[in-house]
């Protein structure tokens, strides 16, 4: 989908009952479950976001 | 706290360069102009997250990438510009929250990672009460939202939008003049594509650079398996 619209792809999100949980529970999933896959998703993405926006540096944080 | 200027904005007289006490000939439109640029200034980064359709998660998606940034240590800024949807304080368990004016404009809510965030909902006492305003009247919040919460110095700006390509998306623009990236965020549904695509135009034809592209509820996680 990103290919036909020629754009970056940052990622997926899962369609994940611990971030609906969470959400609903006002308690962001990337704090209260970090380990989960749907953190780790979010996490992934904040990289790829701060790459994109910073191309010198490697990683990020 | 005076207000001596036609400007009649609050907070800002104190802090304004056309303030002489007295005498200020700001109008409204430029003294607009001006607090949201002295705002923005202390931004780094500031990116828009939209994706002219509802529903897709835009505010979820932007809430958690805000929380994540902010884990990875940057100083960052989550601007809720969904007025008639406010629903970032609910997602941050905020929602009994309320902003405190300063001399230095409104201060926003700080989660305990040290994320900013504002929103209309911080605002509103009856969170059941719909907002039924005309666009002058939401081109005056979004002004608000930018010019007078006193973000402080931040390395990202998050604004998380409406649906659609209107007034709050024309506004937020034409104001910063300078947005580093919009985030368009869709599900792998062929109607979310459909409005997605007019968001990546909208972008396109603002001069806004594209980050990329989120596909949100991509795959089905089970909970039961290993």
């Amino acid at each position: 989908m990103a290919e036909e619209l020629v754009l970056p792809y940052l990622g997926s999100i899962p369609l994940d009952g611990d971030i609906t949980e969470q959400s609903d529970k006002g308690d962001p999933v990337v704090l209260s479950i970090p380990d989960s896959i749907a953190a780790k998703a979010f996490m992934k993405l904040a990289d790829t976001c701060h790459q994109f926006l910073n191309p010198e540096t490697a990683n990020a944080g | 706290m005076v207000v001596t200027g036609e400007c009649r904005l609050l907070h800002t007289c104190e802090m304004c360069e056309f303030n002489n006490d007295t005498d200020c000939k700001a109008d409204k439109n430029e003294h607009n102009r001006w607090i949201v640029n002295k705002r923005m200034n202390d931004i780094k980064f500031k990116l828009i997250i939209g994706s002219n359709k509802g529903g897709v998660g835009k505010s979820t998606v932007t809430t958690n990438l805000a929380v994540a940034l902010a884990e990875k240590g940057f100083k960052v800024g989550l601007a809720d510009a969904d007025l008639h949807g406010p629903n970032i304080p609910k997602l941050m368990g905020a929602d009994h929250v309320r902003l405190r004016a300063t001399e230095e404009g409104i201060d926003p809510y700080e989660t305990r990672n040290g994320l900013k965030v504002a929103s209309l909902g911080f605002l509103i006492e009856d969170p059941n009460m719909h907002i039924a305003w005309r666009d002058a009247v939401k081109y005056d919040f979004i002004i608000e939202l930018l010019g007078n919460i006193h973000w402080g110095e931040l390395d990202y700006l998050l604004i998380d939008l409406p649906p659609g390509t209107g007034n709050e998306q024309i506004t937020i623009i034409d104001f910063i003049g300078d947005i580093d990236g919009a985030i368009i965020v869709t599900t792998p549904q062929e109607l979310a594509l459909l409005d997605a695509r007019k968001m990546i135009s909208f972008a396109r034809d603002s001069n806004v650079p594209i980050v990329g592209i989120i596909e949100n509820m991509s795959t089905l996680t089970c909970q039961n398996c290993a």
